[in-house]
Protein backbone atom coordinates (compact mmCIF):
# COMPACT_ATOMS: atom_id res chain seq x y z
CA UNK A 1 0.00 0.00 0.00
CA UNK A 2 1.72 3.17 -1.14
CA UNK A 3 0.59 6.20 0.81
CA UNK A 4 0.13 9.68 -0.60
CA UNK A 5 2.51 12.32 0.67
CA UNK A 6 1.83 15.97 1.21
CA UNK A 7 4.90 18.02 0.29
CA UNK A 8 3.52 21.41 1.28
CA UNK A 9 4.26 21.00 4.99
CA UNK A 10 7.54 22.31 6.36
CA UNK A 11 9.81 20.22 8.59
CA UNK A 12 9.29 22.26 11.78
CA UNK A 13 5.51 22.03 11.36
CA UNK A 14 5.77 18.27 10.91
CA UNK A 15 7.97 17.98 14.02
CA UNK A 16 5.65 20.17 16.10
CA UNK A 17 2.55 18.27 14.97
CA UNK A 18 4.33 14.99 15.73
CA UNK A 19 5.04 16.19 19.29
CA UNK A 20 1.56 17.65 19.84
CA UNK A 21 -0.22 14.42 18.91
CA UNK A 22 1.68 11.11 18.70
CA UNK A 23 1.57 10.14 15.03
CA UNK A 24 0.47 13.64 14.02
CA UNK A 25 3.66 14.18 12.00
CA UNK A 26 2.83 11.28 9.70
CA UNK A 27 -0.73 12.51 9.44
CA UNK A 28 0.21 15.95 8.11
CA UNK A 29 2.49 14.45 5.45
CA UNK A 30 -0.38 12.24 4.31
CA UNK A 31 0.70 8.88 5.79
CA UNK A 32 -2.48 8.26 7.72
CA UNK A 33 -2.20 4.50 8.28
CA UNK A 34 1.28 4.95 9.73
CA UNK A 35 0.03 7.84 11.87
CA UNK A 36 -2.85 5.85 13.34
CA UNK A 37 -0.83 2.69 14.07
CA UNK A 38 2.20 4.47 15.58
CA UNK A 39 0.07 7.00 17.48
CA UNK A 40 -2.24 4.35 18.90
CA UNK A 41 0.69 2.22 20.05
CA UNK A 42 2.39 5.17 21.78
CA UNK A 43 -0.78 6.46 23.47
CA UNK A 44 -1.75 2.92 24.54
CA UNK A 45 1.67 2.39 26.12
CA UNK A 46 1.46 5.76 27.86
CA UNK A 47 -2.03 5.03 29.24
CA UNK A 48 -0.88 1.52 30.16
CA UNK A 49 1.83 3.06 32.32
CA UNK A 50 -0.71 5.21 34.13
CA UNK A 51 -3.00 2.18 34.50
CA UNK A 52 -0.22 0.10 36.09
CA UNK A 53 1.30 2.77 38.32
CA UNK A 54 -1.61 5.13 38.92
CA UNK A 55 -1.82 8.76 37.86
CA UNK A 56 0.76 9.79 40.49
CA UNK A 57 3.59 8.32 38.43
CA UNK A 58 3.38 11.63 36.60
CA UNK A 59 5.67 13.55 38.89
CA UNK A 60 6.70 16.81 37.20
CA UNK A 61 9.97 18.45 38.23
CA UNK A 62 9.47 21.45 40.50
CA UNK A 63 6.40 20.08 42.24
CA UNK A 64 6.50 18.51 45.68
CA UNK A 65 4.93 15.42 47.19
CA UNK A 66 1.66 17.22 47.93
CA UNK A 67 1.25 18.73 44.48
CA UNK A 68 2.40 22.28 45.23
CA UNK A 69 5.34 24.03 43.59
CA UNK A 70 8.55 23.73 45.60
CA UNK A 71 9.98 27.13 46.57
CA UNK A 72 13.51 28.26 47.38
CA UNK A 73 13.54 30.09 50.70
CA UNK A 74 16.37 32.01 52.30
CA UNK A 75 15.98 31.48 56.04
CA UNK A 76 16.75 34.20 58.53
CA UNK A 77 19.31 33.07 61.12
CA UNK A 78 18.00 34.59 64.37
CA UNK A 79 21.13 33.76 66.36
CA UNK A 80 23.39 35.64 63.96
CA UNK A 81 20.67 38.11 62.98
CA UNK A 82 21.39 37.69 59.28
CA UNK A 83 20.04 35.66 56.37
CA UNK A 84 21.57 32.22 55.84
CA UNK A 85 23.90 31.98 52.87
CA UNK A 86 22.29 28.84 51.40
CA UNK A 87 18.75 28.62 50.13
CA UNK A 88 16.45 25.88 51.41
CA UNK A 89 14.06 23.96 49.19
CA UNK A 90 10.60 24.02 50.74
CA UNK A 91 7.79 21.68 49.63
CA UNK A 92 4.44 23.12 50.79
CA UNK A 93 2.07 20.54 52.25
CA UNK A 94 -1.11 22.61 52.07
CA UNK A 95 -2.66 25.48 50.16
CA UNK A 96 -1.80 27.88 53.00
CA UNK A 97 1.81 26.79 53.01
CA UNK A 98 1.91 27.16 49.24
CA UNK A 99 0.75 30.76 49.62
CA UNK A 100 3.23 31.51 52.41
CA UNK A 101 6.30 29.25 52.16
CA UNK A 102 8.22 31.68 54.38
CA UNK A 103 7.55 30.09 57.75
CA UNK A 104 9.09 32.74 59.96
CA UNK A 105 9.42 36.51 59.88
CA UNK A 106 12.55 37.50 58.07
CA UNK A 107 12.57 34.52 55.73
CA UNK A 108 12.81 35.48 52.09
CA UNK A 109 11.09 33.52 49.33
CA UNK A 110 13.40 33.63 46.33
CA UNK A 111 10.98 31.92 43.92
CA UNK A 112 9.95 28.55 42.54
CA UNK A 113 12.70 25.93 42.63
CA UNK A 114 11.88 24.94 39.06
CA UNK A 115 12.91 28.37 37.77
CA UNK A 116 15.85 28.95 40.11
CA UNK A 117 17.52 25.55 39.76
CA UNK A 118 15.92 23.83 36.76
CA UNK A 119 18.76 21.40 36.14
CA UNK A 120 18.73 20.19 39.75
CA UNK A 121 14.96 19.74 39.68
CA UNK A 122 15.10 17.89 36.37
CA UNK A 123 18.09 15.85 37.54
CA UNK A 124 16.03 14.53 40.44
CA UNK A 125 13.31 13.30 38.07
CA UNK A 126 15.11 12.39 34.82
CA UNK A 127 12.33 10.03 33.69
CA UNK A 128 10.23 13.13 33.00
CA UNK A 129 12.47 13.94 30.04
CA UNK A 130 11.21 10.78 28.37
CA UNK A 131 7.63 11.36 29.45
CA UNK A 132 7.43 14.93 28.13
CA UNK A 133 8.34 13.70 24.64
CA UNK A 134 4.81 12.30 24.47
CA UNK A 135 3.52 15.86 24.12
CA UNK A 136 0.61 17.68 25.76
CA UNK A 137 -0.88 14.40 26.96
CA UNK A 138 1.98 14.38 29.49
CA UNK A 139 1.19 17.92 30.61
CA UNK A 140 -2.48 17.03 31.00
CA UNK A 141 -1.66 13.88 32.99
CA UNK A 142 0.79 15.88 35.13
CA UNK A 143 -1.87 18.48 35.89
CA UNK A 144 -4.29 15.74 36.96
CA UNK A 145 -1.56 14.10 39.04
CA UNK A 146 -0.66 17.35 40.79
CA UNK A 147 -4.33 17.98 41.62
CA UNK A 148 -4.74 14.41 42.83
CA UNK A 149 -1.80 14.94 45.17
CA UNK A 150 -3.39 17.85 47.05
CA UNK A 151 -4.51 16.77 50.54
CA UNK A 152 -8.26 16.90 51.09
CA UNK A 153 -9.60 19.55 53.46
CA UNK A 154 -8.48 18.73 56.99
CA UNK A 155 -6.28 15.84 55.85
CA UNK A 156 -2.51 15.70 56.13
CA UNK A 157 -1.86 13.10 53.45
CA UNK A 158 -2.26 13.14 49.70
CA UNK A 159 -5.73 12.39 48.31
CA UNK A 160 -4.21 9.82 45.95
CA UNK A 161 -0.86 8.58 47.28
CA UNK A 162 1.79 7.72 44.74
CA UNK A 163 2.53 4.08 44.10
CA UNK A 164 5.79 2.48 45.17
CA UNK A 165 8.25 -0.19 44.23
CA UNK A 166 7.59 -2.11 41.02
CA UNK A 167 4.19 -0.53 40.33
CA UNK A 168 5.81 2.88 40.21
CA UNK A 169 8.88 1.68 38.32
CA UNK A 170 6.90 -0.11 35.63
CA UNK A 171 4.46 2.79 35.25
CA UNK A 172 7.32 5.27 34.88
CA UNK A 173 9.10 2.91 32.48
CA UNK A 174 6.05 2.52 30.24
CA UNK A 175 5.40 6.27 30.05
CA UNK A 176 9.07 7.12 29.51
CA UNK A 177 9.48 4.51 26.78
CA UNK A 178 6.28 5.83 25.15
CA UNK A 179 7.90 9.26 25.04
CA UNK A 180 11.15 7.88 23.62
CA UNK A 181 9.22 6.01 20.94
CA UNK A 182 7.43 9.25 20.11
CA UNK A 183 10.84 10.90 19.66
CA UNK A 184 11.70 8.17 17.16
CA UNK A 185 8.43 8.85 15.34
CA UNK A 186 9.01 12.64 15.39
CA UNK A 187 12.44 12.20 13.82
CA UNK A 188 11.15 9.75 11.22
CA UNK A 189 8.18 11.94 10.26
CA UNK A 190 10.46 14.97 9.82
CA UNK A 191 12.93 12.83 7.87
CA UNK A 192 10.21 11.56 5.53
CA UNK A 193 8.91 15.11 5.00
CA UNK A 194 12.46 16.26 4.20
CA UNK A 195 13.06 13.37 1.84
CA UNK A 196 9.98 14.21 -0.14
CA UNK A 197 11.03 17.85 -0.42
CA UNK A 198 14.43 16.67 -1.66
CA UNK A 199 12.87 14.40 -4.28
CA UNK A 200 10.62 17.23 -5.40
CA UNK A 201 13.51 19.71 -5.76
CA UNK A 202 15.56 17.16 -7.71
CA UNK A 203 12.64 16.48 -10.02
CA UNK B 1 -9.32 -8.43 49.03
CA UNK B 2 -12.91 -7.56 48.10
CA UNK B 3 -12.95 -4.16 49.88
CA UNK B 4 -9.67 -3.29 48.12
CA UNK B 5 -11.24 -3.91 44.71
CA UNK B 6 -14.39 -2.03 45.63
CA UNK B 7 -12.40 1.09 46.44
CA UNK B 8 -10.19 0.76 43.37
CA UNK B 9 -10.24 3.79 41.06
CA UNK B 10 -8.91 2.99 37.61
CA UNK B 11 -6.01 5.21 36.46
CA UNK B 12 -5.75 6.76 39.94
CA UNK B 13 -4.86 3.75 42.04
CA UNK B 14 -2.04 1.51 40.86
CA UNK B 15 -3.19 -1.75 39.32
CA UNK B 16 -3.19 -4.38 42.11
CA UNK B 17 -0.81 -6.63 40.23
CA UNK B 18 1.12 -7.66 43.32
CA UNK B 19 -1.66 -10.08 44.36
CA UNK B 20 -0.42 -12.61 41.79
CA UNK B 21 3.38 -12.99 41.66
CA UNK B 22 3.29 -14.61 38.21
CA UNK B 23 1.78 -11.45 36.75
CA UNK B 24 4.98 -9.38 36.91
CA UNK B 25 6.78 -10.95 33.91
CA UNK B 26 3.64 -10.52 31.79
CA UNK B 27 4.07 -6.74 32.03
CA UNK B 28 6.98 -7.19 29.64
CA UNK B 29 4.60 -8.09 26.82
CA UNK B 30 2.82 -4.72 26.25
CA UNK B 31 6.15 -2.93 26.32
CA UNK B 32 7.70 -5.30 23.77
CA UNK B 33 4.59 -5.09 21.58
CA UNK B 34 4.60 -1.29 21.53
CA UNK B 35 8.33 -1.16 20.77
CA UNK B 36 7.93 -3.71 17.96
CA UNK B 37 4.94 -1.95 16.38
CA UNK B 38 6.42 1.56 16.52
CA UNK B 39 9.84 0.40 15.34
CA UNK B 40 8.36 -1.41 12.36
CA UNK B 41 6.14 1.60 11.57
CA UNK B 42 9.33 3.62 11.30
CA UNK B 43 11.33 1.03 9.38
CA UNK B 44 8.82 -0.36 6.89
CA UNK B 45 7.99 1.65 3.78
CA UNK B 46 4.96 -0.50 3.09
CA UNK B 47 2.43 -0.42 5.94
CA UNK B 48 0.91 -3.72 4.78
CA UNK B 49 4.03 -5.53 5.96
CA UNK B 50 3.98 -3.96 9.45
CA UNK B 51 1.73 -6.58 11.17
CA UNK B 52 3.90 -9.49 10.00
CA UNK B 53 7.20 -7.72 10.66
CA UNK B 54 6.07 -6.44 14.07
CA UNK B 55 4.90 -9.90 15.11
CA UNK B 56 8.26 -11.35 14.17
CA UNK B 57 10.12 -8.66 16.09
CA UNK B 58 7.81 -9.05 19.10
CA UNK B 59 8.47 -12.81 19.25
CA UNK B 60 12.20 -12.23 18.82
CA UNK B 61 12.32 -9.71 21.68
CA UNK B 62 10.28 -11.91 24.03
CA UNK B 63 12.33 -15.02 23.22
CA UNK B 64 15.54 -13.04 23.62
CA UNK B 65 14.39 -11.80 27.03
CA UNK B 66 13.37 -15.32 28.07
CA UNK B 67 16.70 -16.82 26.99
CA UNK B 68 18.61 -14.02 28.76
CA UNK B 69 16.54 -14.52 31.92
CA UNK B 70 17.11 -18.28 31.82
CA UNK B 71 20.86 -17.81 31.29
CA UNK B 72 21.08 -15.34 34.18
CA UNK B 73 19.01 -17.63 36.41
CA UNK B 74 21.32 -20.51 35.54
CA UNK B 75 24.39 -18.41 36.26
CA UNK B 76 22.94 -17.30 39.59
CA UNK B 77 22.15 -20.92 40.50
CA UNK B 78 25.72 -21.98 39.61
CA UNK B 79 27.24 -19.20 41.69
CA UNK B 80 24.79 -19.55 44.57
Amino acid sequence: MSEPRNSSVSLPVVAICAWLIPGGGYFVIGQRARAIVAGAAIVALFLGGILVGGIRIMDPPGWGQYGYMAEMVQRFDRRRQQPEAAYTRVEPASKDEARHPDENDGDHVAGPALFLQPTTELGEKPWYVGQILCGPITLLASAISVNAAHPAAGATTETWPSSHSRSWEIGALYTSVAGMLNLLVIIDAAHRAGLHKQWKSEA
Amino acid sequence: MIPMFLSYAIFFDPLPIWVKPWFWPLLLLPLCLAVAVVYKCVRCNDMDSVPREATGLFITIVLGMAVTAAALAGLAALMG
